[in-house]
């Protein structure tokens, strides 16, 4: 069973991730991003988890030339759940494992009640 | 008088005018009747040192006042509005409410704080989170210093610390680290460390690059020494098992403490980097705007607040500055309002505000309105101020520079050691110019009569935990910014005593503020922050 989610996780992000050298080293094509605005309060909460968790590599609020430059900048997640095969399943998959290298896991960091707040800001961002 | 300062002043005197007639917060911090009451514990005592806060529904302001040795508190005078209240204290729940205030009328709002089971850590500040770290070992102690200065300069701890990451994850944090703090280069733009260069100037030898494929400085000389033994510590006191925090809040406010008001305004987001002002009577923000030679002032208009990111509920942690962006600087104007938008920014006695703005120095006239721009300086670091012949100054990566403002000839005053990393600087009474070198612990000094520049070397913090191999860094890497050696004190915001001859800095590593006399040229003392060891004291502004 795992191994069957591990694998279905490696194929989703082999459509997700080869893009990400792309748009990280091509400086003159990124650009900032308006993110959706949270209404409900798990949005909200969601928010402020994504601001302190997320906003160094997926935020183009803070730093952002800066952030181009070293090719620190990695998808804003922008209507993340508007791409295909973007599921609840699979992003609460990845934030938990993270990549190595590339990205820590929020495994034992967040909650399950700030999991859930994430993904109700991912959904609307 | 020219049509066009009469126009500046009526914008002026319009502006004034306009904020007078609008709903104003008290300007008074003597207790009203609008809205009191106690806050008690889960037993009924009366609980001395809590903060109890009110915000208005749509209003961009939170006041805060303390209970007393009754537990009783008193807000002063509140205008109307709907107000959402709340109680707080670390190790306790946060009860909130709801009342509608109007002025003259009495509101009674009690609270009854229950202690939180189990304990939060994330109610901690960043000084007290450090201050509960385990300390029964020497190599405990010893790793706090080496995390303290090596990951506070651009972040508090507390943004990391709530984190629970693995080894890899950290490893991966790193990674990033090693490319952010070795970013940008100096003395030009005034921030990353010099390439390939020692504090003092020596060239690091042999061909090391950092991450980014530049020359190693010091910032990832001290990052790679470190980064083993700061990731095992860090899987230590943020990682996956939980740690057995012994927390250890600072004690609450008692006595005369307690008769304090806090005023906090959100400002709105603008993305215009043009000088703005806060009426702080209203909470409205204005900026100015240079259009044609002629300064407009424009409102701006308030964003809505997300109320989980203002860390007004310490049980959500820290915020990360680098998304809730305040302001670096502020220059309280003579004409009341709170100006903020720039770098360097003081204010001058006789009615302007002053900044910097990379190569130049910038100054606006508070009673027109005109903003003049003076450049020709290398870029200015963090400090701006005016000397009693109307000269003005600013720090820079060299030193100080003077411009005077009726010729715009620039005068350099370099520093005695180079690539110090000169950071603030101040004047004192007898205009003796004081600079902070952040990278080597002194204090620089431009005497006020001669123009001779000396400099006042500070004392290595001793610790019987650092070891001998932590003193061959400081002797052999030392230390910048971002990232610094063990030991290091790191003088880096100031201020100078504008009636006397002294000065003062805030010791960023080491928790304490270092007074130095500009007429003898030395250093007059060095004192600790109660409770501060771990608080990193940033400014020390007694201008």
């Amino acid at each position: 069973m795992i191994a069957h989610r591990v694998a279905r996780l490696l194929l989703i992000l082999s459509v997700l991730v080869l893009p990400l050298p792309l748009t990280a080293q091509s400086e003159e094509s990124v650009r900032a991003e308006v993110a959706g605005i949270p209404q409900t309060d798990a949005q909200k909460r969601g928010e402020a988890i994504f601001s302190k968790n997320c906003h160094l590599c997926h935020s183009s609020v803070g730093s952002f030339e800066q952030k181009v430059e070293l090719k620190i900048l990695q998808p804003q997640l922008v209507g993340l759940f508007k791409k295909p095969r973007v599921t609840e399943e699979f992003v609460r998959a990845l934030v938990q494992s993270g990549l190595p290298r590339r990205m820590p896991s929020f495994r034992t960091t967040l909650s399950p009640s700030e999991m859930d707040d994430l993904i109700a800001y991912l959904e609307i961002r | 008088m020219p049509r066009s300062h009469v126009m500046f002043l009526a914008l002026g005197l319009s502006a004034v005018v306009l904020s007078s007639r609008l709903p104003a917060i008290s300007q008074s911090a003597a207790p009203g009747v609008e809205l009191t009451g106690t806050v008690t514990d889960a037993a009924g005592k009366p609980m001395e040192g809590v903060p109890v806060s009110a915000k208005a529904e749509g209003a961009p302001i939170t006041t805060s006042v303390w209970t007393n040795q009754n537990g009783a508190y008193a807000f002063p005078a509140l205008d109307a509005g709907r107000y959402h209240i709340w109680a707080q204290a670390v190790g306790f729940d946060r009860p909130t409410a709801e009342a509608a205030i109007t002025p003259g009328k009495a509101t009674k709002q009690d609270f009854t704080l229950k202690p939180l089971e189990p304990f939060i850590p994330r109610q901690l500040s960043t000084a007290e989170w450090l201050e509960s770290l385990p300390a029964e070992t020497s190599q405990d102690r010893r790793m706090r210093i080496v995390m303290l200065n090596n990951c506070s300069n651009c972040h508090l701890p507390a943004t990391f610390l709530e984190k629970r990451f693995d080894r890899a994850s950290w490893e991966t944090v790193f990674d990033y680290m090693e490319k952010i703090a070795a970013h940008g280069s100096v003395p030009e733009n005034g921030s990353g460390d010099p390439v390939g260069i020692k504090s003092g100037g020596v060239k690091f030898e042999g061909n090391e690059l950092d991450a980014n494929g530049d020359p190693i400085g010091v910032h990832t000389k001290l990052m790679r020494h470190y980064r083993t033994e700061l990731i095992d510590y860090l899987v230590k006191v943020a990682g996956p098992e939980p740690l057995e925090l012994n927390p250890k809040p600072f004690p609450r406010p008692t006595g005369v403490a307690t008769q304090l008001v806090v005023t906090e305004f959100d400002l709105p987001a603008d993305r215009s980097g043009a000088m703005r002002r806060l009426d702080p009577r209203t909470g409205r923000v204005e900026r100015l705007i240079v259009r044609d030679g002629r300064t407009v002032v424009e409102e701006v208009p308030p964003t809505p607040v997300n109320e989980y990111r203002t860390g007004s509920d310490w049980t959500l942690g820290t915020r990360d500055e680098h998304e809730e962006r305040g302001t670096h600087d502020i220059a309280v104007g003579t004409d009341g309002y709170i100006y903020y938008g720039a770098n360097a920014m003081s204010s001058d006695a006789r009615g302007f505000v002053w900044w910097a703005r990379g190569g130049e120095i910038v100054r606006l006239d508070l009673k027109t309105l005109a903003i003049r721009n003076y450049p020709g300086t290398p870029v200015i670091s963090h400090g701006t101020d005016v000397d009693s012949k109307g000269y003005v100054w600013g720090s820079t990566g060299y030193g100080t520079v003077r411009v005077d403002i009726e010729t715009g000839a620039v005068t350099e005053f370099r520093s005695v050691t180079p690539y110090s990393r000169p950071y603030d600087m101040g004047i004192d009474g007898l205009d003796n110019v004081y600079f902070s070198q952040i990278a080597v612990d002194k204090m620089g000094v431009v005497d006020g009569r001669t123009g001779a520049v000396t400099e006042i070397a500070l004392p290595p913090m001793k610790s019987p935990d650092l070891l001998p191999e932590d003193v061959k860094v400081f002797n052999e890497i030392g230390s910048w910014d971002h990232n610094s050696a063990p030991g290091q004190l790191g003088p880096r915001r100031m201020g100078a005593d504008r009636y006397g001859n002294f000065a003062y800095a805030g010791l960023y590593w080491a928790g304490a503020i270092a007074q130095v006399d500009g007429r003898t040229k030395t250093l007059v003392g060095i004192h600790e922050v109660p409770n501060g060891r771990w608080a990193q004291p940033y400014n020390d502004d007694s201008g």
